[in-house]
This record gives structure tokens, C-alpha cells and sequence, in this order.
């Protein structure tokens, strides 16, 4: 289906303007709740005359009409490449950074991809196998859900519970949340081995102990990583406020014994090789719930137990309650894969004075935090001295704005109080009355939303903006000020099927790599 | 003539052997000897497999293992003999019994501060017509393997305890434990705690409920409270930790070091200890945590508050601890305060320990018996210190020890303060009484009281207690009703609103719908005090509640519970009322706190996100979600 554009304000920069004048174009899609991003830089060398970068393209799962929406969406980047994409990042394995490449599959084989970036722990050499873990702990949990059936059948918290963590689980593209209309049963999983397989395509696994990257044919632009953290401690924290370092690892080990005990025997998974030593007791003293009977002590097992039957005390038995612990470690894998983003900063025009757009995907804390010990030397630099990330951040102009504004992807020591420019602006890819609906009552947090509209004095950029950005009531920005940020902004309506009127296809902001 | 053979008498306790710290703790405390106690459960004749008892029945199923293990026989005549089975990690059979020794003794330091049997809470039974009926249960039950988790807790719906284990595997990054297994049913300090939770539930009171800051860290805190001092009641356990110490003896750092070590094990049992002190990371050494008044009216989450009265607690412990060894140290200096080079004494060493497990028994004792004295709802800190108090006063008239005073001082440098309370001079923290020209209608009750409580069968099965104390309650709540001449006077001391012609907006009905308060529980209470002084109480507890919009100015807010009530002490032999403890439920102040207090409740992050709808759960599983530090 072909959008019908309506461009309001000033028309995307034409390439030959592009390269007249160095600046470089950040689209975010207005899909749903969820990123997808695109970048466009000048290009000097080649027969092209720009560099497109696509950073995720996701929805959130039960978006009404997803599969539309991304379809429009995918097709616009379609035309606005030429079927040419230089450069895809899939910053991490979650629904809404990445349920594009299943959902606009057929469109996505039609483009030409030139690299894709992924962060390092995505790479299969990786020796702690952080992806084959997810993959089991997800499966597990899966199962762990499934086994909590019987008991949300008669008791309806039980079942509130079951349904919520379905909810968190669907993170992954959980098949028993099915975005309705979807072809077939597709994960989170599916739409990162279609990218790291894609033939024709060169993967690279990004480090941040490894040098700046570029981007082929465009002058003056660096890309540092700076995330997923490669300390360990580091990629395990989550939340700012968790009590005490020692209950954390404390309960990380305990998880192993738990997935343990829901993984079959004999597969080739570290769950199911550990399986036997996660049993208490050795095997002599362990009788198995089918042989109760033959037991010598059958009789207790029946008066206090009672497998069959209703027994007087049935309502004292424990069956599922060892499964409680689910909803707390489905969002720890949450948490967990969430820091695992990679998070790229660009750097533009020289290096150590230029702008940066800093794009941090979903990172938690443990990510954030890992940031204070970064630097890179430049090769063949001229001045022996290191660019750290902490001198990045005091460069950003252009902040895309973690998990949709909640209140734990933003650190702000050591983080967002170092964004202290004049024309820092913020882009955050939230549709609130969406994440309302799913029951997340702070998103935008508050209090971050305050201290962002502070720093950028008011340009903050949403997805769930009407159309132009609304002028903030207290003004500190004088009225030219304010008509020049707008006059860098472009913003496209479109209709798509299956929506009423025209829908905002995207908003997009120009940064010229020097002055304003 | 006839030969005649006297009568065996029956043994007090069942000697048990089990861990004195867990096991699985590889720090110092391994290096600190036997780590073997024996535990002194009291005697039970025909004690089942399982072990199955009076009082608790130990159920061992695995779910996650899918699998039994063998119930144990505590009364086969080898392990009587042995003191039980040796402690061994790698048998479940010992698990259980480490886990009844240590259940029992905390049910009978508690039947033996309160002066009664305890009592688990009813079942609540829904028939098909939907009306609710509450059965007696009598044995709590105690799962040792339920969970694999670095937890264990009580569900209030089940009676039950589960406690969890878990492995730790080797070439896991961040895998900070040597290996081997954690077993949170080994930790005297764990079992102790969630027992304790089990029989705090069993008073009947609506201690759960979120109605202010003090509310769910107060139950925390009472349940660490008592593990923690029961476990220094051990002189075996102090003896070792005080031979090491050199230089100072009275210096309180040993055991404050020691009560956190012990609980440091799991994580969340050592949060509750964190505001005693803590590893100065200049000089490592330990160092106890200066008390600052300020920062009780700063914290308002549960676990930081608990904490606060984890340490209040403690500094009376030291203080009381330190006065009773003056004259030990002062005997074994010679006055200087200063001891000889090299090895203490261990006659000193043992005397030290002794003393040390004396004072523990008995802040235990004080702070147990202080709840028959609290009021039956919404209790803040200060209400506990009051009620701490009146009940000393009440059991031990002359305090030549200065308990009363060590307790006063600790809770005054902590900050905290009754409210209502003109000053902390001992009188004024004591409830008050009822002028004598009032007490006709206690003396009435009184005297119905004194007729149940003389019936032998209370004291002899609790299920018949239990049943005799259900009639009883009910009787109460009609006798009250029935009375309308005194109803007036009664109602203005008691605070509850008892004229049907003037209630307060939003009062519910209780007990079928027939009164406007409900008698939550009526206990008997017999007592005796160091100087042999015979207490025979009643313990009435009354509440009532109102349903009252959340924001009073806007009538969409949500309804939130308001409660109020008064506990009730009656002396049995002279047949007044003794003490009342009064929250009226007309009160606007307190209600407007509780208003302010839900409001700012916020609550941010994924959990909330995708769990805020999740009340009904919270209801029922409040100690989980503490436990696992949401």
C-alpha cells in the first residue's frame, strides 16, 4: 500500500542539499510503541550520495494492527533508500526493537543490506553463550507458565499472575501471545538469526573495547560502542535500587537449580547438563512422586499428601508454588537482555569536539555504569590523548531516549546529568495512552520527563505528538529559537490501512555536523 | 505387702541435636569450632513420623525435584538415645529434624511468654451457600524443600512453611558460593523467623495490613526480633566469639558483628540487621552504627524501618548485657578494666556467655509478651514501645536491672516516639488504667471470664480452647450490644463507637452483619514473675471499620479500609480492668496520616508495571513479596 505523504513543514532535505552541506537526518518512525529509526548521512565517496543507517524496527506485541503499521512503515524506508540499506543495527532481542524483520519479512528480503551490527554478545563464539542461556531460561519459563495451569484454574490470582508474566514473556515474541493476522509463529530469536544470516549481508559483532567503527564513504563520522558492557558483574545490573550487591548474586546462583529443575534430562543445554546436580540429596534418599505407593511410608504420604483423590488437607499442598518465582525471573531475563543493547554514540565532524547522537536502546544500569571506564585512542591521531565516553555524553545533542521513558534506562549520575549542551534534544519513541493500556502507568516517567524538558528546554520529540511538537508553556526559549528547531523538524502523515484519517508516519530532525 | 515402683516422670524437653549457624556460611564462623547445639524441643509422648506432633507436622515433599524423602522417626529409641541424628547436610532426614527442634523452641519461648498455648490462625471454609465458616488447625505445616530459591516463607492460606534451597554450580560467572548446596531449613535464624510469622498470624490481628509505614516492617522486624535473640539465648553459640575477643569485653561490636554474620547467610535476613553496624571500609574492623533520631522520620520503606527496630532492640540488649557483667569485670581486672596478656580465663569466658544468654532470654521474654499489650490494628513503633513497657511493668514490678529503662534510652536515641505521650517518664508510657468508679462493667465481664478461664479444658486441648475461646467472643460481642445502660460509658473508654444514633461516616458492620465491632480474640493469660508474683489475666481485643474514600474531596477515589479498636487487659482476680489500649476508629488525625501515607505510596519500576494490578495475590502472599525484595 502506498502512503499518501502529506509533508507539512520544510521537505526532507533533497540529497543534493545533503551533500552541499554536512548534516545528517534522524527519522524516527512512528510505528507504535517501539523504535525504528533511520539516519542519513552525506556521502563523498561511491556512486551514492547517501549513507542510510536503520537502527531496530519493532512494535510492541498486541499493537492493534501491527502488521500494517510496519508495513507501511518498512515501505517508506523502502522508498526513501531505494531498496538500499547500508547499514541495519539490531540493538537487542526484544519484540519491540526487532518484531519488524518478522513482520515485514517479504519487504525486508526485497532491500539490499551491505553490513549489520549486532552487539557482541550475539556472537555465537561468545564463550558465555549468553544467547544459548536466554534461549534455555526463556524456554523454561515458558514451560514453568504452562505448569501453573491447574492452579490458575481454581484460584484466580493465580491466574492474574500467569497472565502477567505471558505478558512479560511476550517480550520475546511469546508464541502464546500471537499478534493477530500473523503468519505462522515467529520469536524475537527468528528475527536476529534472519539478520545475522542474511546472505549478501557482512555481520559484525560490536565491542566497546575495540576501536571507533565507520561508516564506508562517509567522511567525518565515528561510531563508538558503548555497550553491552563486557564485565560481567556489570551486564547482570539492573536496578538502581536493589538492596545490596551480596542478595543479588546470591539469587542469581539460585536461579541455575531453578531452570534446572524444568529442563529435561539429556539435552544439550547447560540446564539439562547441571540437571543432576541441582538434586539436594543423593539418589537413595529420593522417592519418586509415581512410586509414593510402594514407598514404606506410603501411608503417611497419603494421609498428609494424598496424590489421588480429594484428601482432607489438599488445600495445604504446594504443587505450583515453587513456581511463584517466575514473575520475578521473567523480568530478569527482561532486564537482563535489556542490557544487553548495544549503544552506539555517533560522532560527527573531527574527533574530540564534534556533535554526538547518542542512541542507547533499552541499556540498564549495569550498562550505563560501565561507560565511566571507556576510551578509545584514535589511530593515528595527533595528540596521544583518549576520547572517553564520558566526554562524548557532554557532546550529545541528540538523545534517543532508553525504554520508551521509563524510569530505568535513563541513569542520570554519571549519565544524563552529563547531556549539558544548549541544543541537546530528545527523542522518545512512546506512545503513552499504548503503554496505559498495557498497565504501565509511568511511561514517560515523570520525573525524567521533567529533567528532560529541562536540559532540551522543551525539544522533546514523541511518537505520540499530534503533529508539530506543542510549544512548552514556560518558555525558555525566545521565539526565534523555538521556530528554528522547528524549522529543522519534518514530520509525514500518511493512511494506512486498517487506520482511520491520516496517521504520522514520522517526525525527523536535521543536525547540520557544524554550527546551528 | 505389696511392692510398689515409683512413676517415671516424663522428660521436659526432647533433646535435639542440630546446626548452631547454617552450614553453608563459609566465613569466619566455620572457623569457630563445633558448630553442633543441641536444642531442647519440649517433651511430646507418641511424637509421629514426619515429625508429626501437637503442634507442627513436617511434610518433606520436593515439588520441584518431583520427589519425597523419608519422614523421620523421632521417637525411635536409638535416635532418643543419640539426641537425634548427627547434624549432616546430606541427609534430609536430619533437616527435619533440625527444623522441628527449632520450631518448637521458638512455640515454647513464646507459650511461655504469653502464658498460654499458641494457637495457629482458622481456615477460613467457604460452603456452597457463601457464607464462611473458620476451622481450627492444629498443626502448622512445614515443607523443608519446597522452593528452589534463596527463600523461604510462610503462606498465610496454607498454614504452611516453605523453605527453599538452592545449588550453586561451578563455572557460573559471578558465582560467588563454593559450590554445594544452601539450604535456608538449616538457618536457626530462618526457621526461627517464619515460625515466628506463623504464630504473629494466629493472634487474629490484621498485622498485614498496609496502613502505614510501621504496619509491614513491624512484622519483619518482631519475626527477626525473635530469631535473632532466641539464637543468642545459646551461651554455646557466645562462647566462642567472646574467647577470640581481646582488649575490650563489654564493647558491644562482638556481638553486634555476630548478630549481622548470622544473618548475612541469604541476603535478606541480614538487610534487617544492617542498622546495628556495619565494616568500616577505611579500617575493616566492625563497628556499630551511630543511632540518628532523624533518620526514622526520613525512612519510610519497610525494610529500612524494620532495621530501625532491629537496632533499638539491640542497643537495650547491649545495655542490659553490659550492666549485668560490671561486676564480673570489674572482679576479673581487679578495677582497671583492663585484662591480663593472653588467654581469658574460660571460667570468665563461660560466665560472660551466660550472662550474655541470660540477658538475650529475656529481652525475648520482653519483647513477646509486649504484644498481648499492643493495640489490635494499625500499631506504630511507639504503640510497641508502650506496650513493651506497660507489660514489664505489669510482670516484674521491681526492675533493679533497669530493662525499662535500657529499652526507653534505645528507642529515644533511635527517634522513636509515641505519639499522645507527654514525655518518656515510665508512667506516662503505660497505658492507662480506668478510674475505679468505672469498673462495673469490666468487673461484670470479668467475672464471666474468670468462669471460662477456670474450666480445666482450656488448658488442656486446644482445639477445645480454641472452640470455648470462638463461643466465648461471641457471647462478648452480644453481651456488649445487649447492655445499652452502660454502653455509653464503656464506648468513651474503650474509643469505639458503639451509638447507633451517632457513628462515624462509613462504618461497616461486622459478624454477620448483627454488630457494629467485632471481638477479635479473647485469650487467657497466666503468668509468673521473677519475685513469684501470680498474674491471671484476660486478653480482649475489639475492633471495628470504615470504609472511607482514599481523597475525602473526590467521590471517585477509591474506598480504602479504616480501622480502629482497643485491646483490653483484665485482671482475673480482682476482676478490673487493668489495661486499655484504645485507637478510636473516629479518629481524624490518624486517618488523615493513613490517607497521606497511601497516597504517596508509589510505586515505580517493571515490577509495579506489570504487576499493579496484581492486589489480590500481594493479600496473600505479603511475606513473599517482602521477602523477595520487591
Amino acid at each position: 500500500m502506498r502512503p499518501n505523504e502529506e509533508e507539512r513543514f520544510n521537505p526532507a532535505a533533497k540529497p543534493a542539499e545533503m551533500a552541499a552541506r554536512a548534516q545528517v537526518r534522524v527519522r524516527m518512525y512512528c510505528q507504535g510503541l517501539g523504535d525504528c529509526f533511520l539516519l542519513t548521512f552525506p556521502r563523498q565517496g561511491g556512486q551514492r550520495a547517501e549513507f542510510h543507517v536503520l537502527i531496530d524496527c519493532g512494535v510492541i506485541s498486541g499493537t492493534q494492527n501491527a502488521r500494517n503499521l510496519t508495513h507501511a512503515v518498512v515501505q517508506h524506508i523502502h522508498e526513501t533508500t531505494q531498496g538500499h540499506l547500508d547499514l541495519v543495527v539490531a540493538t537487542h532481542e526484544h519484540w519491540d526493537h526487532v518484531s519488524g524483520f518478522n513482520q515485514a519479512r517479504d519487504l525486508f528480503n526485497s532491500f539490499k543490506i551491505d553490513r549489520i551490527w549486532l552487539g557482541w554478545t550475539e556472537d555465537p563464539k561468545d564463550s558465555w553463550n549468553i544467547v544459548k542461556d536466554r534461549a534455555a531460561k526463556l524456554e523454561a519459563l515458558r514451560q514453568a507458565t504452562e505448569r501453573m495451569s491447574p492452579q490458575a484454574a481454581l484460584d484466580k490470582a493465580v491466574r492474574t499472575q500467569q497472565n502477567s508474566i505471558r505478558e512479560v514473556l511476550s517480550f520475546f515474541g511469546d508464541s502464546l501471545a500471537l499478534d493477530a493476522g500473523e503468519p505462522g509463529r515467529r520469536t524475537t530469536r527468528d528475527a536476529v538469526n534472519y539478520l545475522s544470516g542474511r546472505s549478501g549481508s557482512e555481520v559484525t559483532y560490536c565491542y566497546p573495547s575495540k576501536p571507533p567503527l565507520g561508516l564506508d564513504g562517509v567522511e567525518d563520522v565515528r561510531v563508538y560502542v558503548f555497550g553491552p558492557p563486557e564485565n560481567v558483574d556489570l551486564l547482570r545490573m539492573n536496578d538502581p535500587t536493589r538492596a545490596g550487591k551480596t542478595y543479588e548474586l546470591a539469587a542469581n546462583s539460585g536461579e541455575d537449580s531453578f531452570y534446572a529443575a524444568l529442563s529435561p534430562a539429556g539435552l544439550d543445554t547447560r540446564y539439562s547438563r547441571i540437571k543432576d546436580l541441582t538434586y539436594p540429596f543423593e539418589e537413595m534418599y529420593r522417592i519418586q512422586e509415581e512410586r509414593t505407593r510402594e514407598a514404606r511410608d506410603a501411608k503417611f504420604f497419603e494421609t498428609y499428601y494424598n496424590f489421588e483423590g480429594k484428601a482432607a488437607n489438599s488445600w495445604r499442598r504446594i504443587d505450583a508454588d515453587w513456581l511463584d518465582v517466575t514473575s520475578e525471573l521473567a523480568l530478569n531475563l527482561d532486564s537482563d537482555t535489556n542490557n544487553t543493547s548495544l549503544v552506539l554514540a555517533f560522532e560527527l565532524g573531527k574527533p574530540g569536539s564534534g556533535k554526538v547522537l547518542l542512541f542507547a536502546a533499552d541499556a540498564q544500569v549495569g550498562n550505563w555504569l560501565s561507560w565511566k571506564d571507556l576510551s578509545w585512542k584514535l589511530p593515528g591521531a595527533q595528540s596521544s590523548a583518549a576520547i572517553t565516553a564520558h566526554q562524548l555524553l557532554e557532546r550529545t545533542v541528540l538523545y534517543k531516549v532508553g525504554h520508551h521513558g521509563s524510569h530505568n534506562a535513563t541513569l542520570s549520575e554519571l549519565g544524563l546529568d552529563l547531556m549539558n549542551r544548549d541544543d541537546l534534544v530528545a527523542m522518545i519513541p512512546v506512545d503513552q495512552a499504548k503503554a496505559e493500556d498495557k498497565g504501565w502507568e509511568e511511561m514517560p516517567f515523570g520525573p525524567l520527563l521533567e529533567v528532560l524538558r529541562e536540559k532540551t528546554k522543551g525539544r522533546i520529540l514523541r511518537i505520540d505528538d499530534p503533529g508539530k511538537p506543542a510549544r512548552p508553556e514556560l518558555m525558555r526559549l525566545s521565539e526565534a529559537q523555538w521556530d528554528e528547531f522547528v524549522g529543522k523538524l519534518g514530520i509525514a502523515e500518511a493512511a494506512i490501512e486498517g487506520e482511520t484519517g491520516l496517521k504520522k508516519l514520522y517526525v525527523e530532525y536535521t543536525i547540520p555536523f557544524d554550527g546551528n | 505387702m505389696k511392692s510398689f515402683s515409683a512413676p517415671i516422670p516424663k522428660p521436659p524437653f526432647r533433646r535435639l541435636r542440630g546446626y548452631a549457624f547454617d552450614p553453608s556460611i563459609s566465613t569466619q564462623l566455620e572457623t569457630m569450632g563445633i558448630n553442633e547445639i543441641v536444642y531442647k524441643a519440649p517433651w511430646e509422648d507418641g511424637l509421629q513420623p514426619g515429625p508429626v506432633g501437637e503442634y507442627v507436622e513436617v511434610v518433606d515433599y520436593d515439588p520441584p525435584s518431583g520427589c519425597f524423602y523419608a519422614p523421620v522417626d523421632l521417637s525411635n529409641p536409638h535416635l532418643i538415645a543419640q539426641d537425634g541424628l548427627a547434624p549432616s547436610v546430606g541427609n534430609p532426614q536430619f533437616h527435619q529434624q533440625m527444623v522441628y527442634a527449632v520450631a518448637m523452641t521458638t512455640i515454647r519461648n513464646f507459650e511461655q511468654a504469653l502464658g498460654r498455648r499458641v494457637m495457629w490462625r482458622s481456615h477460613s471454609v467457604e460452603s456452597s451457600y457463601g457464607d464462611k465458616t473458620e476451622e481450627f488447625v492444629q498443626r502448622l505445616r512445614i515443607y523443608p524443600h519446597a522452593l528452589r530459591e534463596a527463600n523461604a516463607f510462610y503462606n498465610p492460606k496454607k498454614k504452611a512453611l516453605l523453605f527453599g534451597y538452592f545449588t550453586a554450580t561451578p563455572g557460573q560467572p559471578g558465582a560467588h558460593l563454593a559450590g554445594g548446596t544452601v539450604f535456608s531449613c538449616l538457618s536457626h535464624d530462618i526457621i526461627a523467623h517464619e515460625t515466628t510469622h506463623a504464630i504473629l498470624d494466629g493472634f487474629q490481628r490484621r498485622f498485614i495490613e498496609n496502613t502505614g509505614p510501621d504496619a509491614l516492617a513491624f512484622h519483619e522486624a518482631f519475626s527477626d526480633i525473635v530469631a535473632l535473640f532466641q539464637h543468642f539465648s545459646f551461651p554455646e553459640v557466645l562462647k566462642h566469639q567472646i574467647a577470640r575477643t581481646r582488649g575490650d569485653l563489654g564493647a558491644p561490636n562482638m556481638l553486634g558483628q555476630l548478630a549481622q554474620e548470622f544473618g548475612v547467610a541469604i541476603g535478606n535476613y541480614g538487610a534487617l540487621r544492617d542498622a546495628i553496624g556495619k565494616v568500616n571500609p577505611q579500617s575493616g574492623a566492625w563497628e556499630p552504627l551511630k543511632p540518628n533520631p532523624a533518620e526514622f522520620l526520613r525512612v519510610t520503606e519497610p525494610h529500612a524501618r524494620g532495621a530501625i527496630l532491629v537496632a533499638a532492640v539491640f542497643d537495650a540488649f547491649i545495655a542490659i548485657y553490659k550492666s549485668r557483667i560490671a561486676d564480673l569485670l570489674r572482679i576479673a581486672t581487679g578495677g582497671t578494666g583492663v585484662l591480663p596478656n593472653g588467654a581469658i580465663h574460660p571460667d570468665l569466658v563461660n560466665r560472660l556467655a551466660l550472662e550474655a544468654s541470660r540477658a538475650a532470654q529475656h529481652v525475648l521474654m520482653m519483647c513477646i509478651r509486649a504484644l498481648d499489650y499492643c493495640p489490635p490494628v494499625a500499631m506504630t513503633f511507639g504503640d510497641y514501645l508502650r506496650a513493651l513497657i506497660t507489660a514489664d511493668m505489669d510482670l516484674v514490678p521491681y526492675d533493679d536491672r533497669g530493662y525499662r529503662v535500657a529499652m526507653i534510652e534505645a528507642f529515644r536515641k533511635r527517634g522513636i516516639y509515641p505519639d499522645d505521650v507527654r514525655n518518656l517518664a515510665m508512667e506516662s508510657l503505660c497505658w492507662p488504667s480506668a478510674p475505679k468508679e468505672e469498673s462495673g462493667f469490666f468487673e461484670r465481664i470479668s467475672r464471666e471470664m474468670r468462669y471460662v478461664a477456670n474450666r480445666r479444658k482450656m488448658f488442656y486441648d486446644r482445639e477445645s480452647t480454641y472452640n470455648e475461646m470462638l463461643r466465648y467472643r461471641i457471647r462478648l460481642e452480644n453481651y456488649i450490644t445487649s447492655n445499652r445502660a452502660d454502653l455509653g460509658r464503656f464506648a468513651q473508654l474503650t474509643g469505639l463507637a458503639l451509638d447507633p444514633q451517632n457513628l462515624p461516616e462509613g462504618l461497616q458492620p461486622c459478624s454477620d452483619g448483627r454488630h457494629i465491632f467485632e471481638v477479635g480474640a479473647v485469650y487467657p493469660a497466666q503468668r509468673v514473675g521473677p519475685d513469684g508474683n501470680l498474674l491471671n489475666q484476660m486478653v480482649v481485643t475489639i475492633s471495628q471499620y470504615r470504609k472511607v474514600r482514599l481523597d475525602p474531596a473526590d467521590a471517585k477515589s477509591p474506598l480504602i479500609p479504616f480501622r480502629g479498636g482497643c485491646t483490653l487487659i483484665l485482671d482475673l482476680d480482682t476482676l478490673r480492668l487493668q489495661y486499655r489500649v484504645v485507637k478510636p476508629v473516629t479518629d481524624e488525625v490518624r486517618l488523615q496520616k493513613q490517607r497521606e501515607y497511601m497516597l504517596e505510596s508509589v510505586q515505580g519500576g517493571l515490577r509495579a508495571a506489570y504487576f499493579a494490578p496484581f492486589k489480590d495475590k500481594t493479600l496473600s502472599q505479603p511475606f513473599a513479596l517482602l521477602h523477595r525484595g520487591a
